[in-house]
């Protein structure tokens, strides 16, 4: 069963994304499940892979125009395809390193890989649902979707 | 810190010396009732760390078999302590296995070996008599 | 390795030995024999300068003849002669005592060559020729004074005559002259000298050349001893050679015996290495690999280069830090001669260790690997640990499955008591409203929220559907449900509470939505197994097999004839409602049982009208009357001893009515002859939740303190447990008259009766029956 904790852990690494990198917190949606079918996948989407005490894919998938808020709120003035991909990397690091403190010694967490667009390429583990969690941040939403077993 | 006064006296039969610190009294009574080696006597029980540590100031024993959860004080820091006494003292720890690093800190700390929990008479008098084989055994 | 221990190495050190003995016992013959040949060269001189000897003293005879004859002076040529005589005979008596000679020096030098039998038997022959001429040169040393008359006067000083040739020259002339008148001593002592010189003449020669054939032999023997030098050198060259051949060639056969042995041996462990299934490896002391190790080890660890690793390095990436950590903490205790290797084999921590490899198509792969370790000792000490490594996967795969479906089982197990007391339908019907409420929660959810007052908009919806779920649960005595739901609710409570809401505040919630789902779907799964089982056994029966009918087996039967019921003849008396209403009413029935002995009270429940529900109500009425029952049970109707004391019977009464109304609608009435209301007590509850003051309180009447009880957060049990308490039940039941566009009713009297009545309105789709 997943627990509370490590739903946080996840959280948490994504918020202290937005407070530190972009000087802007973020607050987070109310949650819900997905049972049937993908959960959502934006634009851009930084993932990283589970092992151990729980199996799964842990993302961030955020939209083109947030990311140039954010990049623009970081002081970036080159609002390429590639500094999109890095920023949801980050993020997707920023939550591994959280998810690494916390659980280190029970789960294996891989380096974080970046999809622009491809949703296809995400798999999630047959028949698992997935926790999704909306992340507002000023007038737009991404989501951080864990699907663990 | 050692008190290097603690010398073992070998017992007048010629037997060793054995110490079972547990804080279960079932256990320390049935270490007691099921040993069944010619070699060992019993000379001391203890219910936690502390007490091991003072029967041992007063009598050093030549085997020790040790819990690692105790009250007062935890089976690792007895285990530290007793070598500190007498460093050819064999410990073997008794605890059960939840925790490998435990285990493997009590051993780090100077035990000898590990039997886990619960054990049959057989089982015990097998370890012991491993241990009194002699430690650091390839066979 | 002890110093004496020489191992492989003892053929080699001794056959050097051998040599070097043997060498050192030619070096030493050599010596001797270069000794000896330093003495022969003394020999050889001494022996040439000797040969000169008897000719000085023939000469000094011819001398001292000479001199007589000329009337000189004779006593310094007759001493000559006693010298010359004297050094002679010292040389040969010597030369005949065993071959002695005193050299330059005047050391005394043995020379072999002397003894030999032919120089012995030659010494000998020298000694008697020498020994005549002794005879005839003893007269004339005898000899002293003048042998001159006396009156002639003094002859001249002699010449010197030291020298043999000279005498010998001078020695021609040899009559003496008539000039000289000799005394008759020197008449004597003239005709000695004669015999002397006459016997001397051929002797001497004799006695020198005696002595240069002993210098011939000597150096003869000299040219011998060099020869049998010379051989013993070459013989000792040849033979050391050989001896060094001779090693050469059993070494090098020995060694191309056990480099081919070696060889074997390492084709047959390489062979070994190569085809065993498991990992193998070698670690040192600095915990480095050995250079030998299994092919199986590159499948293993999906690797291929192993040089240099390091143990840590090998499973850095494969397993979790604390678990990496733990595992190099046990291999240095094993390192360490102080811990029994067989008394720690049971925590090795990486005895079935869980491992992940990166998969190139992205994530991990994982396996579980069993390592091994042994101590290696060599020379009685310990020199490595030998790692054996299996990869575990499918029997740790196998005896999880089995574990988790054991344990599955045990847990489906009690699900299936628990299904067993279920009414199947009651089951059904429940299993598809809990699924919809739930998912309802999870749209309620999923509903985007920023402000705070959405999130706090959302609580009371969600409640509600938990709620309904609970009492369904219960109702239908489904604990493991019913413990879920409620769980869900006190978190909703918690949030309830509080001062400010996020997002973050809803993570417990889609958790324990979650497990709901799970659970649920586990019964599901149960139910449908159950029915499975029992059409197998439907089959086997009808097909003549005898099958007892077990308790399974009824309540399958109930549930089939009512599928068969529904699907064939529907009996129009009851119509397609039947099977939900009677299940309410069952439902009905067991909860009032259950709350009851659970408060140690006794309860007659009796419905009417249930059947005529209509299908757009079913759900609602069937939600009020689980609160409106459960709250009577456990409000209103006493415990027995109280009830006898007030002269009522010891079981309560508890009637649940619907009445369709016509045009109306529909009435529906939970009354119960119980304590009634307890004015007071309501008061009491709704000024300590703090729904209104106690000066308030001490202001209203019945009526508006009646209506109390539907305020939201009100309850007036003690504790809170799953039967009552929440204080959400007469709230719900507000809120889903209220849905429905229905009121709700209330009446009551101290000690008597509870009533509530409900009127619902009349909709399109409800058809009375």
């Amino acid at each position: 069963m997943m627990t509370k904790v490590e739903l946080e852990t996840f959280v948490e690494g994504t918020t202290h994304y937005f407070a530190t990198a972009a000087n802007q917190p973020a607050s987070v949606g109310s949650p819900y499940i997905v049972q049937e079918g993908r959960p959502t996948v934006q634009e851009f989407t930084g993932l990283i892979s589970i092992a151990g005490k729980r199996r799964g894919i842990v993302y961030f998938t955020a939209s083109r125009p947030m990311l140039t808020v954010m990049l623009m709120r970081m002081g970036e003035t080159e609002l390429t395809q590639e500094n999109m991909c890095d920023l949801v990397g980050e993020v997707a690091n920023t939550i591994s390193g959280n998810a690494r403190r916390d659980f280190g010694k029970d789960f294996m967490i891989s380096v974080p890989t970046v999809l622009a667009g491809e949703p296809e390429k995400i798999v999630t583990p047959d028949n698992i649902r997935s926790f999704v969690i909306p992340i507002n941040w000023r007038s737009h939403s991404a989501q951080l979707v864990v699907c663990l077993e | 810190m050692a008190s290097a006064n603690a010398k073992a006296e070998p017992l007048t039969n010629g037997k060793l010396k054995l110490m079972i610190c547990d804080d279960s009294n079932i256990i320390r009574r049935k270490i007691e009732r099921e040993l069944q080696i010619e070699r060992l006597q019993v000379i001391a029980t203890a219910a936690n760390g502390k007490q091991a540590v003072e029967a041992f100031r007063k009598e050093p024993a030549d085997v020790v078999t040790m819990d690692i959860t105790m009250p007062e004080m935890d089976g690792i820091e007895c285990v530290e302590n007793l070598v500190k006494i007498k460093p050819d003292v064999l410990i073997l720890v008794i605890s059960a296995l939840s925790d490998k690093a435990t285990a493997i800190e009590a051993l780090k700390k100077g035990a000898n070996g590990f039997l886990c929990k619960p054990f049959t008479d057989r089982q015990l008098t097998e370890a012991l008599e491993e241990l009194l084989r002699g430690a650091g055994n390839d066979d | 390795m002890g110093i004496l221990d020489l191992g492989r190495y003892k053929g080699i050190v001794f056959a050097i030995t051998g040599f070097l003995v043997f060498m050192a016992i030619i070096m030493a013959v050599n010596h001797g024999k270069a000794g000896q040949f330093s003495d022969n060269v003394a020999g050889v001189r001494f022996l040439e300068n000797r040969a000169q000897q008897p000719h000085a003293v023939y000469d000094a005879g011819l001398q001292l003849a000479q001199r007589l004859e000329n009337g000189e002076k004779i006593d310094d040529a007759l001493e000559a002669l006693r010298k010359a005589t004297n050094t002679f005979e010292t040389s040969l008596s010597g030369l005949a005592n065993g071959g002695m000679i005193s050299d330059s020096t005047g050391d005394i030098v043995v020379l072999p060559a002397m003894t030999t039998k032919e120089a012995v038997v030659q010494l000998r022959e020298g000694s008697k020729l020498w020994d005549s001429y002794r005879v005839k040169i003893d007269p004339v040393l005898r000899f002293s004074g003048s042998p001159y008359v006396a009156t002639q006067p003094a002859p001249a000083p002699a010449p010197a005559a030291t020298n043999g040739k000279n005498a010998a020259a001078v020695a021609a002339p040899a009559p003496a002259a008539p000039t000289v008148q000799l005394s008759p001593r020197g008449r004597r002592l003239q005709a000695a000298l004669n015999d002397l010189n006459q016997f001397g003449a051929a002797a001497h020669g004799q006695l020198g050349k005696l002595l240069l054939d002993m210098s011939a032999r000597v150096e003869a023997d000299s040219r011998k001893q060099t020869d049998t030098l010379r051989y013993i050198q070459i013989g000792g060259m040849v033979a050391a050679l050989l001896l060094l051949g001779a090693i050469f060639l059993f070494f090098a056969r020995n060694l191309r015996k056990e480099e081919a042995s070696s060889n074997r041996q390492r084709k047959e462990t390489q062979d070994i290495l190569r085809t065993v299934n498991e990992g193998l490896f070698l670690l040192d002391k600095d915990l480095k690999l050995g250079s030998e190790r299994s092919m199986a080890l590159n499948a293993i660890f999906r690797r291929e280069d192993f040089l240099d690793l390091t143990f840590d390095k090998l499973l850095k990436d494969i397993v979790p830090e604390k678990t990496l950590r733990t595992a190099m903490d046990y291999v240095a205790l094993l390192w360490g001669e102080r811990v029994n290797e067989k008394l720690v084999k049971t925590i090795n921590p990486l005895n079935e260790v869980e491992v992940h490899f990166d998969n190139p198509a992205g994530g991990f792969d994982t396996h579980f690997l069993e390592f091994d370790f042994n101590r290696v000792k060599s020379e009685g000490s310990l020199s490595h640990l030998l790692v054996t490594v299996n990869d575990v996967t499918k029997r740790v795969m196998l005896s999880r499955e089995l574990q988790e479906s054991q344990e599955k089982a045990q847990a489906q197990l009690d699900l299936l008591l628990r299904i067993l007391h279920v009414e199947p339908d009651s089951l059904t019907s429940f299993l598809t409203d809990a699924d919809v409420s739930l998912k309802m929660v999870n749209s309620i959810l999923k509903e985007p929220a920023r402000e705070e007052s959405a999130f706090r908009a959302k609580i009371d919806g969600i409640y509600r559907q938990v709620h309904a779920v609970k009492g369904e649960a219960a109702a239908l005595g489904l604990k493991t449900v019913e413990q879920r739901a409620h769980a869900f609710e006190e978190s909703l409570n918690d949030l309830k509470g509080r001062p400010s809401l996020s997002g973050s505040d809803f993570l417990p919630l889609v958790v324990k939505l979650d497990d709901l789902f799970n659970h649920l779907a586990q019964v599901r799964e149960m139910l449908s197994r159950l029915v499975d089982l029992h059409h197998a056994i439907a089959t086997r029966r009808t097909a003549g097999g005898e099958v007892g009918a077990e308790k399974v087996d009824q309540w399958l039967a109930g549930q089939d004839q009512t599928q068969i019921t529904k699907a064939i003849i529907a009996p129009p008396d009851l119509g397609e409602t039947t099977g939900a209403i009677g299940g309410l009413e069952r439902t009905l029935e067991d909860l009032a049982a259950r709350v009851a002995s659970s408060q140690a009270k006794q309860v007659n429940l009796r419905c009417a009208g249930l059947d005529g529900v209509p299908e757009a109500y079913r759900r609602a009425v069937k939600d009020i009357t689980i609160q409106l029952v459960r709250n009577a049970v456990v409000h209103g109707i006493e415990e027995p001893s109280e009830r006898t004391k007030v002269n009522k019977a010891a079981a309560g009464a508890l009637a649940v009515e619907f009445t369709p109304r016509g045009t109306d609608g529909y009435e529906l009435i939970v009354q119960d002859d119980g304590r009634g209301l307890q004015l007071e007590r309501i008061k009491e509850v709704a000024v300590e939740r703090g729904l209104i003051t106690p000066a308030q309180a001490a202001m209203l009447d019945p009526r508006q303190t009646m209506a109390l009880i539907f305020r939201p957060g009100f309850s007036t049990a003690d504790r809170v447990t799953t039967d009552a308490g929440r204080g959400a039940g007469m709230d719900l039941v507000r809120i889903l008259v209220a849905e429905l566009g229905g009121r709700v009713g209330l009446a009551s009297a101290g000690g008597k009766f509870s009533k509530f009545k409900i009127w619902l309105p009349a909709t399109q789709s409800a058809v009375a029956a």
